[in-house]
């Protein structure tokens, strides 16, 4: 078992500098799904989170375990429900767009979202909490309480992303199911190694493994150093 | 003539249906230091957050200048907002410099950055903190922390400065710096202070004014020397007793 | 104000990412489309890898191959989702044309299944005369026997021989295992079992395993390649001239000729062979 684990190793070492045109594809697509649905999920989560975590919403507990609940939508009930919305047999099948990476943004989107509106209320709540009233008192206007508090909750807000990005592109039963494995179109590596591991091919499916690993890591890397520079200004 | 700031009348409020603070007539006079005193629990933070204007009595008026604070317009609301600050128990910097932080009130108002360079190396040179302008608020110890937030109190040069136990943190010598601060403050501005502080020997040494809360209840006030030498009643010979 | 610099950023960027969502529609820039359905052990044999790029060509057009089960494939038929199949199971594929899913089916090729064992033999199922009879000898022999138990069309046609020696295949010898021809090949070469599989993948595997072919050129266990063409009046938007364009292809000489060579340089022998 080890031995396939390095065999493993080099085998992603020699696709790396061999720049197999194949798996830098399935590589760039990876990033380009699962990076814009981080992406959208952010632009539309954080302003909703925000309002959510500064205002007193009517049902505000009901929503939060709601959001709580969809955090752990399995991915494969996700892609269902996409699949059926944008098949040609479905309600959205003219837009034509089942089994093209735009269908597989749509389903991490939504798998992403309610990670990034969660954790965002989270964040700005406590930071709410342990804020407002002292802002207010040195003479805050409500408006600019919200963006001073905003802007503090910023290593919050990228926790949130981190978390996020991190489910997104370690999923596979959303994107199999709405993008269909397409070589050199709709596949990405996890639905890669998928593939290799039904062809037995152990040391391909764990040399992808390793480089969704390395690809993970690195962008994690750039995201804490941002949330490093948020804490300590 | 002794002028009344800030003036509570028929005031109640209550938590979760339950009375926490009863007090019929109270005054707070302009440019004195006036401390806060009594038991935990008496209902002392209560009555600062009313008089900051952080909450509304569930009954009763408060006036500050004479306005009745609680029935405002958003603008005049701010206008009075602005001219009081309270520092908290437990203070919370921003993610900043020191520097930063003690400008953010004045930043708040909209100050030209020049003045509060000014105004700001001012303050911290007065609390003694400009060694540590450019530290990350994160880095302070907890005695910085609570000075700073003095410091950010004061440069916004408010009317009415509230401490809630501003002593908590400090060392002895940071106690001595800020009773010196407090009383040069008060001699040297215009500003009134209430000092909420458990520090009996203190009391007697910064006090013009006492005020006593005992189950969200004033059970005495009036002046220092007064309540410390002839207090009238039994509760505040106990409380304060034994230091004089 | 401070806000509105904000508001405008953030406008901006939703803007750009939905523009790249469109262009991820395409990533194509408005080239033709054909989906096609087939099933795992049809792609992983390599087949299509080797013969699309010549279709791709002569008819500038996009070929999408999405590997599924055979039942997965049909339903995807059924739904519209995907324009032409490529299936090996002729009964479902009957009840398919049956339904009107399809306008168009054409038998393209086959090859065999194979029934695979250890060389011992125990249940003697090389002195079968077919399938059926060597599937009896097995079960009354109780002898191991790794099946698909899912929707594939070598789980079919196992099903098929099962239901022609009358037999109903239960007990601790007949393993269900519920996944893909690789690794049941590998679960009966690791139990020395007896196992249906279709011939491309054994053949492509045939190295790293231990069990051999011990009954092959049976009629019964012939396995027939069809293409079908997705009806194209049930739902908008299928591409029924691309479908059209591949059935030609494939019944051309070049296609016949295409598929007779495939396999012959890597395995020594073709994988499949094309119906005239």
């Amino acid at each position: 078992m080890l031995e396939s684990i390095i065999n493993g190793l080099l085998e992603a070492l020699k696709i790396i500098v061999t720049f197999n045109p194949e798996v830098y594809w399935v590589l760039f697509l990876s990033l380009f799904v699962s990076g814009t649905a981080v992406l959208l999920s952010s632009l539309i989560g954080i302003p909703v989170g925000t309002y959510l975590g500064l205002r007193p919403v009517p049902g505000f507990h009901f929503l939060m375990k709601l959001i709580y609940t969809f955090m752990g939508l399995p991915p494969v009930l996700a892609g269902l429900v996409v699949y059926l919305l944008l098949s040609r047999a479905g309600p959205l099948g003219f837009m034509q767009i089942l089994l093209t990476p735009a269908a597989m943004i749509i389903a991490q989107t939504i798998l992403v979202l309610p990670i990034i509106v969660g954790l965002t209320v989270v964040g700005v709540r406590s930071k709410e909490e342990a804020l407002h009233s002292q802002i207010i008192s040195l003479g805050a206007t409500e408006r600019q309480a919200a963006w001073i508090i905003l802007k503090e909750s910023r290593p919050q807000i990228i926790t949130a992303i981190v978390t996020g990005f991190g489910r997104a592109i370690a999923e596979v039963g959303a994107v199999i199911m709405v993008g269909g494995n397409i070589s050199g179109y709709t596949r990405v590596l996890t639905t890669a190694i998928v593939l290799e591991t039904r062809r037995e091919n152990f040391e391909m499916a764990i040399a992808l493994g390793i480089i969704l690993m390395a690809l993970s890591f690195i962008i994690n890397f750039g995201l804490y150093k941002w949330q490093q520079e948020a804490v300590e200004k | 003539m002794t002028q009344s700031l800030i003036e509570l009348r028929n005031v109640k409020h209550y938590y979760n249906g339950r009375l926490v603070l009863n007090v019929p007539y109270l005054d707070i006079f302009s440019n004195k230091i006036t401390i806060l005193l009594g038991p935990n629990a008496s209902g002392k933070s209560t009555l600062l957050r009313l008089i900051n204007m952080l909450e509304q009595p569930g009954e009763g008026n408060i006036y500050f200048k004479d306005v009745d604070i609680i029935r405002l317009s958003r603008e005049k609301r701010l206008e009075l907002q602005r001219q009081m600050v309270m520092v908290f128990q437990r203070p919370v910097l921003l993610n900043a410099t020191l520097f930063e932080n003690v400008a953010f009130g004045l930043h708040l108002r909209g100050m030209d950055s020049k003045i509060i360079e000014k105004r700001v190396e001012e303050v911290l040179k007065f609390m003694k903190l400009d060694h540590l302008a450019d530290r990350s608020a994160t880095r302070l110890s907890g005695g910085e922390v609570q000075l700073a937030a003095i410091a950010r109190g004061l440069a916004v040069n408010p009317e009415l400065l509230i401490l809630d136990e501003p002593m908590n943190n400090l060392d002895p010598r940071h106690v001595k710096l800020l009773e010196q601060t407090v009383l040069d403050i008060s001699r040297e501005r215009d500003m009134s202070i209430i000092i909420v502080t458990h520090q009996i020997p203190q009391v007697s040494r910064m006090a013009d004014e006492v005020v006593l809360l005992e189950e969200g209840e004033v059970i005495e006030s009036g002046p220092a020397e007064e309540i410390f030498n002839n207090p009238q009643k039994e509760f505040t010979r106990e409380f304060i007793g034994g230091i004089i | 104000m401070h806000l509105n610099k904000v508001s405008v950023k953030f406008l901006v960027l939703l803007l750009i990412t939905s523009f790249i969502i469109n262009l991820t529609g395409c990533f194509r820039f408005g080239q033709e489309r054909l989906i096609i359905a087939t099933t795992t052990s049809t792609y992983d044999s390599g087949l299509l890898d080797y013969i699309l790029p010549f279709f791709m060509e002569k008819y500038d057009i996009n070929a999408d191959v999405v590997a599924v089960g055979t039942g997965q494939a049909l339903a995807m038929g059924k739904r519209g989702d995907v324009d032409v199949l490529l299936v090996h199971s002729p009964e479902a594929e009957k009840e398919f044309m049956d339904q009107g899913n399809g306008a168009l089916r054409k038998e393209i090729m086959y090859n065999h299944f194979v029934l695979l064992g250890s060389s011992e033999d125990e249940a003697r199922v090389r002195d079968a005369g077919g399938a059926a009879e060597a599937f009896g000898k097995i079960a009354e022999n109780q002898s191991f026997f790794i099946s698909r138990e899912d929707n594939s069309g070598t789980y079919l046609k196992e099903l098929d021989i099962w239901e022609k020696a009358g037999i109903n295949p239960t007990g601790e010898w007949y393993v269900e295992n519920g996944s893909g021809m690789a690794e049941t090949l590998r679960m009966a070469h690791e139990k020395m079992a007896y196992t249906l599989s279709d011939r491309s993948t054994f053949v492509t595997l045939k190295n790293n395993l231990d069990i051999e072919i011990l009954l092959e050129k049976d009629e019964e266990l012939k396995n027939i390649y069809s293409v079908i063409m997705v009806n194209p009046d049930k739902f908008p938007g299928t591409n029924h001239e691309g479908a059209e364009n591949l059935i030609d292809f494939l019944s051309s000489p070049k296609g016949k000729d295409l598929v007779k060579n495939y396999g012959v340089e890597q395995y020594g022998q073709p994988l499949f062979f094309p119906i005239d």
